[in-house]
């Protein structure tokens, strides 16, 4: 066994990438190996003598738990507890001795590892009785915490009549009226049995408690950190279809502040940041539009205008009981994910206790020495005799932080220094009313608030590289001030009714995303200089520049000085897009036996009206003044003087708010650029309507340990638009179009449960992803002078995709899971940007321009393989049992057929923008106690993020690996302090062309901490 | 009441944070609210000694398709200041002008002012037309000038104490600078080409600026070549043996011309020291005749007058622009200089 272990030791010393994979296969033996060591003793094996004399048979199990390592579980009102025992004493196991006692007391005693099942003897005859129909409907509990367990499993006993709780912990099963024996199990939980009479066409209400199973948890104490894993992958175990779920309570574990950055810790998932924090969700290496965004399953708006993927920042996770990434889709949901699903799923109030949960967290940001804050507020109660559930939720999120980058353009380099303000408002409130067992309403609501205010201050040093007579060695000074707010609402009301043949579900909604930016002001100033160079070569990495024989770290340098910079221009607008779903969908489920297996036949159908618009207002003004007008007369703000550590020295820039009390003071100084406005705000501007229509059927099959999944989906859509064409930024044209399209998609999912922890899955299914509007809408911009447009493309196809997933899937009841598989997708009309020349564009007297388009590319295929793998590592010896680990990799490969760059009679294979081949997270966690402590890394691979005119043009995000560290002391079942430090390491962003030396962008974010205390009540 | 206490500190929490206000920047112009400006169109100008008169556009600055121009009466005073050497006692307003185009034929109306009694102040009203339904949104201010062959001096022009009862505001420039054109090459001289060989020497300059030059043939123009060097600006007039009729209207009575086709190149210009250098751009065809790029061009020369013979003679050296600027690229280089002699017009 310790070779074993230090075998394991020794690998993860080596680890790299490609050897996660085999860690976690070598660590599944070991578990293995330990599993075995670790089931209880044979109760006959156990020597335990009793002499007892009329004890009633509840104080015999209370001496033989104190005397043994077993626990007895039994139903109170099952099992006559009062009943009289006596022992003489001469049995010398406990298994004799359960024997007389079962003799007694009429019950039978059923071993079960170290827990010991205590059934009435009645049961099994009553049970055999032919029964009329009822059911029973229930919650599954935690009995040492009170707190729901989403997942668990619920069998008739002896047969494969089944379900799964729900993530509020209920479930309902009809089952024979009579005495039923329900049995429950739930990783880290003992199994369960609970006998419960159910009434002839009638429903049973039970409450299934379950103990936690300190056998295989070795005493760790219990804690949310813990219960979130529990509830995961239980869900995850019980799932139809191939599923990562993540528990609100598992978002503690990691020092994620946002949806987006919690999911990162899922296999096969990465995500885009934007200043360090995550926003968007790449599943499986696919861009974020191949991945839908629902709440409580319904498919949010995007309030960004030229997109439909969601910016997870703007969600707060605090009001989330738990996320479901689902990799392969059902025919009830929704077919635009080829990448995956991400359901977010609000809370409901649990109990007729009040339930208050608060957490306040302060943190501090290393890069400009500015706080942060966080606090939410939750509070659920449900009343009338259990009918009435209401939750209210509220959190917020501040934050002052930055970044540090340079950029480099060409010959031209680019120094930017970011100091925003973000803050996240989360309120969200369900009520449900169950007016009996059958039948029960719910309204949901969902409001999030997020505002980015943005101040970035620019250097752009331009050299002459060429001498040229046309142009100036110049030095660019740029100031924007900008606001941005995102908001996202959502109201759900539906209902769901058991009837006696069938179950009904139906639902309406209404979401609007608005990305309001009220101000977006920009401020650029030029300078000129004699002299001037740029060195990219000697450090890649910081490259260094002299202008006028000055290094640049001096201060006497030109560039510092602020009044050789004559103003240049200033823009200054605002933007408003907003996009609108009404949703009404049904679903009707019908329960059927087939032979001695259950089924259940699904169908439904559903309609969503989207409504979106984007409007923008952009006005540059010129200075026209008589009177010079130069930095230093509107300069301020703040200075950074350790931007990049100290390695370029910066000044004032423009100080918005000082310009702009000059220009209000000025209005006759500054003149509008009419036609530059005009051109700009037609050519971005547009209305879509998009109206999708669905149905869908499917059967679900359980045939012993086999569960069939099997169905299609049709989904047909339309969209309308209107835009104009702008042609050399003068003449605009208004243009209509619409499309429409259907798909098909079939659906088929197999799961086999080899034994109660071990699952073998796999799906077939079909999907698909919509086109950006911003690539559809018929939206040219035309500029002849310049010999460049972009043009949308009306024609566009949406991506079809056919998928096909195997996973195999381990789960250990000391809470983990080790799970392998592979993936692949067969793309086809995949979609890329493409430029080439034409002179086939609205206005065109036949002038060859550089045309822009989004572009069907012929197909594309992506193949990969997954691992993940996490258990507390319980069975190590003394203090190392309370190590945990945490890990999964995916490898992926994709080629996709584009039109080649360089000859167009050719095709050229690539890489799928936006696909890293590696993305893996390394977690590793002690606990001792109440304290725990935790070291997570994410490591994101490279990849490519945009596709240039040849190869060499490529751009490449570099691999990234992010360094994180959190620690929660559980003070007490209720309360809990933590603290979290993040981006250790202070990785930055990195962008690279072609050649990996031939850096673009590095842009650093440093480091940042938060320390707080999270109360339940 | 415990429980009362948590619905009210639920209730000022989220009151709190619905209620936080963005932190927003205070701009002011923005399209419901950004003033028409009335402006100069330029803050200097020149002309030629013995220029009798000048005029001076005042307009709108540029707005919006949807603008509502003002309908009411605008008040603007002006004064001519900083009169030197001859411009003294000499400078007044002539009559303010403006054009109307009604059924396509061009109508000149003149605006009403007000002058001081030495003619260097007073106030221009400028009021609703009848046929525009509005303000006129550009107008001239003639101003008389000596008009004398040695006339020297400058002078100021300035617009201030805009008045109006809509959003209108003074926009700048407003102030006009003149003074006498001085540089040596000004005026309007002529070139005559003789044979087929001058042309060619000609179009190897200008034709790479130029499609249509570099398409035609010397049977193809007359062998009439104007160069006319004005305040900053200048143009070569290529003419074509082919003809054209031009019809216009001007107040009423409708004339109909026939006159020879011109090509034009057109530059801004620096003449110094015998120095000559040209700047403008021009556009770039492809082998299907098509334009598909315009580029800035940079004409290097040298140039000498001769005021006996009242001719500049031009010596161009170099042609470059913005994708041919290395030695070796040059549109056109010769180190000796090819040369055309011009007589004044």
């Amino acid at each position: 066994m310790y070779t074993k272990l230090q075998i394991c030791i020794s690998k993860a010393q080596k680890f790299t990438l490609y050897t996660l994979t085999g860690i976690a296969l070598q660590c599944l033996l070991l578990n293995v190996l330990f599993a075995r060591n670790g089931t209880a003793q044979n109760i006959y094996d156990v020597k335990l003598r009793l002499e007892v004399k009329d004890k009633t048979l509840k104080d015999v199990f209370t001496i033989i738990e104190e005397k043994t390592d077993f626990t007895f579980t039994y139903s109170s009102k099952r099992v006559d507890l009062t009943k009289k025992i006596t022992l003489d004493g001469h049995h010398t196991n406990l298994g004799q001795i359960l024997e007389a006692i079962a003799t007694q007391a009429r019950v039978a005693i059923q071993q079960m590892d170290n827990l010991l099942l205590v059934k009435s003897n009645l049961t099994t005859a009553t049970a055999k009785k032919p029964a009329a129909a009822g059911a029973v409907r229930g919650r599954v509990i935690d009995d040492q915490f009170k707190s729901v367990l989403p997942g668990a499993t619920i069998f008739q006993k002896g047969t494969n009549n089944g379900t799964t709780s729900d993530v509020n912990g209920e479930f309902f099963l009809r089952v024979p009226s009579g005495e039923v024996e329900l049995e429950i199990s739930y990783i880290g939980f003992r199994k369960y049995t609970e006998v419960v009479t159910v009434p002839e066409n009638g429903v049973a209400d039970v409450e299934l408690k379950m103990i936690s199973d300190a056998t295989q948890l070795q005493d760790i104490v219990i804690t949310g950190v813990l219960q979130g894993q529990q509830k995961a992958l239980n869900q995850q175990k019980t799932a139809d279809n191939i599923k990562n779920v993540v528990s609100a309570d598992q978002i503690g574990r990691f020092p994620d502040p946002n949806v987006a950055e919690a999911l990162q810790r899922v296999p096969a998932v990465n995500i885009e940041r934007d200043q360090g924090e995550g926003r968007y969700v790449l599943v499986r290496g696919l861009a974020p539009q191949f991945t839908n965004i629902s709440i409580n399953g319904e498919q949010i708006p995007s309030p960004e205008a030229s997109v439909r993927y969601v910016a997870l920042d703007a969600v707060p996770a605090d009001q989330l009981s738990s996320i479901e990434v689902s990799k392969a889709i059902t025919p009830d949901m929704d077919g635009d994910a080829i990448g995956g699903s991400v359901n977010l799923i609000t809370r409901t109030a649990q109990t007729e206790n009040i339930s208050i949960n608060a957490s306040g967290l302060v943190g501090y940001n290393n890069i400009n020495g500015k706080t942060n804050l966080q606090g939410s507020l939750e509070r659920s109660q449900r009343f009338l005799n259990n009918k009435l559930g209401i939750m209210l939720n509220s959190s917020y999120y501040e934050t002052e932080r930055g970044s540090d980058n340079w950029e480099r353009d060409d010959n031209a380099l680019e120094l930017r220094d970011y100091e925003l303000t973000r803050t996240r408002l989360g309120l969200s409130s369900t009520i449900d009313y169950k007016f009996n067992d059958k039948n029960e309403v719910y309204f949901r609501s969902l409001y999030n608030r997020f505002t980015d205010r943005e101040e970035r201050r620019r250097y752009i040093f331009n050299p002459n590289v060429d001498d040229s007579p046309f142009e100036d060695n110049e030095i660019e000074r740029l100031t924007k001030d900008r606001l941005e707010k995102q908001i996202v609402t959502s109201f759900n009301l539906g209902a769901k009714h058991t009837l006696s043949k069938i179950n009904l579900d139906y639902e309406v909604s209404y979401s609007e995303a608005i990305q309001d930016t009220p101000f977006d002001i920009e401020i650029g100033s030029i300078g000129e200089v004699d002299q001037m160079s740029i060195d990219f070569d000697t450090n890649p990495k910081f490259p260094s520049f002299v202008v006028d024989d000055l290094p640049h770290t001096s201060s006497q340098n030109i560039y510092l000085n602020n009044s050789v910079y004559e103003f240049d221009e200033a823009t200054m607008g605002n933007t408003y897009a907003k996009d609108v779903n009404k949703t009404a969908k049904f679903n009707i489920g019908i329960p059927y036996k087939a032979g001695n297996s259950d089924g259940l036949f699904k169908f439904g159908g559903k309609v969503r009206l989207k409504e979106k618009r984007y409007d923008i207002t952009e006005n540059v003004f010129s200075y026209t003044g008589s009177d010079d007008l130069t930095l230093d007369q509107y300069e301020g703000g703040k200075v950074d003087d350790n931007f990049l550590d100290g390695k370029y020295t910066l000044r004032a820039n423009a100080d918005p708010e000082r310009f702009i009390r000059y220009f209000d003071a000025n209005p006759g100084n500054f003149e509008l650029s009419v036609e530059d406005k005009l051109a700009t705000e037609a050519a971005e501007s547009y209305t879509a309507k998009e109206d999708v229509y669905a149905g869908y059927m499917m059967t679900k099959l359980q045939v012993s340990k086999l569960m069939v999944l099997g169905g299609f989906r049709f989904e047909h859509t339309s969209v309308d638009y209107k835009s104009y064409t702008v042609v050399n930024e003068s003449e605009i044209i208004p243009e209509e179009g619409s499309t429409d399209y259907s798909f098909f998609l079939p659906q088929l999912h197999v799961r086999y449960n080899v034994n109660d922890n071990t699952n073998l899955r796999m799906a077939v299914t079909r999907s698909y992803a919509r086109p950006n509007f911003s690539d559809i809408i018929p939206a040219q911009e035309i500029n002849i002078n310049e010999g460049e447009g972009t043009i949308g493309n009306a024609q566009l196809k949406p991506v079809g995709a056919t998928n096909v997933d195997i996973l195999a899937e381990k789960y250990f009841g000391s809470v983990g899971i080790l799970s392998g598989g592979v993936f692949y997708k067969r793309l086809t009309d995949f979609i890329f940007n493409r430029r080439f020349e034409s002179s086939q564009y609205p206005g065109s007297d036949g002038q060859v321009v550089d045309i822009t388009q989004a572009r069907n590319g012929e197909a594309a295929s992506l193949l990969g393989f997954e691992v993940a793998y996490q258990q507390n590592l319980t069975f190590l010896p003394g203090v190392l049992k309370g190590l945990s680990i945490y890990a999964n990799y995916t490898l992926t490969s994709s080629n996709a057929e584009i039109q080649s760059r360089s000859n167009s009679n050719d095709n050229e294979e690539i890489r799928l923008p936006g696909q890293a081949k590696h993305v893996g997270n390394l977690s590793l966690g002690y606990d001792l106690g109440r304290f725990n402590f935790r070291v997570s890394a994410n490591f994101n691979g490279e990849y490519i993020s945009e596709i240039g005119g040849d190869a060499s043009e490529d751009l490449y995000v570099k691999d990234r690996i992010q360094m994180d560290a959190t620690t929660t002391i559980t003070i007490s079942p209720k309360l809990r302090f933590f603290a979290e430090f993040l981006n250790i390491t202070n990785q930055p962003f990195e962008i690279y062309q072609g050649q990996e030396n031939h850096y673009i962008q590095r842009e650093f974010y440093s480091w940042w901490t938060r320390a707080g205390l999270k109360l339940d009540l | 009441m415990k429980k009362h206490l948590y619905t009210l500190a639920t209730a000022l929490i989220l009151t709190a944070f619905v209620s936080c206000a963005d932190n927003s920047l205070d701009e002011k112009p923005n399209d419901n609210n950004f003033p028409l400006q009335l402006l100069l169109d330029a803050e200097e100008g020149a002309d030629l000694a013995d220029a009798e008169d000048y005029s001076i556009e005042v307009k709108f600055a540029d707005y919006l398709p949807d603008a509502a121009l003002p309908e009411s009466s605008i008040t603007i005073d002006y004064t001519i200041t900083d009169l030197e050497e001859d411009m003294a006692d000499h400078v007044t307003i002539d009559k303010i002008i403006y054009e109307v185009e009604v059924d396509d034929c061009t109508y000149e109306r003149e605006i009403p002012f007000t002058a001081s009694n030495d003619g260097l102040s007073g106030t221009i009203t400028l009021s609703r037309d009848e046929d525009l339904k509005f303000v006129p949104t550009s107008f001239e201010v003639i101003l008389t000038l000596p008009g004398e062959d040695e006339t020297k001096g400058s002078f100021k022009f300035e617009l201030s104490n805009l008045k109006s009862s809509e959003r209108v505001i003074l926009g700048s420039p407003n102030v006009f600078e003149y003074e006498v054109l001085d540089n040596d090459a000004a005026g309007e001289w002529e070139l005559e080409f003789n044979n087929e060989e001058e042309f060619e020497a000609f179009k190897s300059i200008f034709g790479p600026l130029n499609p249509e030059l570099q398409g035609i043939n010397f049977e193809d123009i007359t062998g009439k070549v104007k160069a006319e060097f004005e305040f900053e600006e200048m143009k070569f007039e290529i003419e074509l043996a082919e003809e054209e009729e031009i019809t216009t209207c001007e107040n009423g009575e409708s004339e109909t011309e026939t006159e020879n086709k011109v090509i034009e190149i057109e530059a801004e210009y620096e003449a110094e020291d015998g120095e000559l250098s040209l700047e403008g751009s021009h556009v770039i065809v492809n082998d299907e005749g098509v334009e598909e790029d315009e580029l800035d061009f940079i004409i290097d020369s040298e140039y000498e007058i001769n005021e006996a013979e009242e001719t500049i003679t031009i010596h161009f050296l170099k042609v470059v622009d913005e994708d041919h600027f290395k030695e070796g690229e040059e549109l056109f280089s010769n180190g000796d200089g090819v040369s055309f002699t011009f007589t004044k017009d």
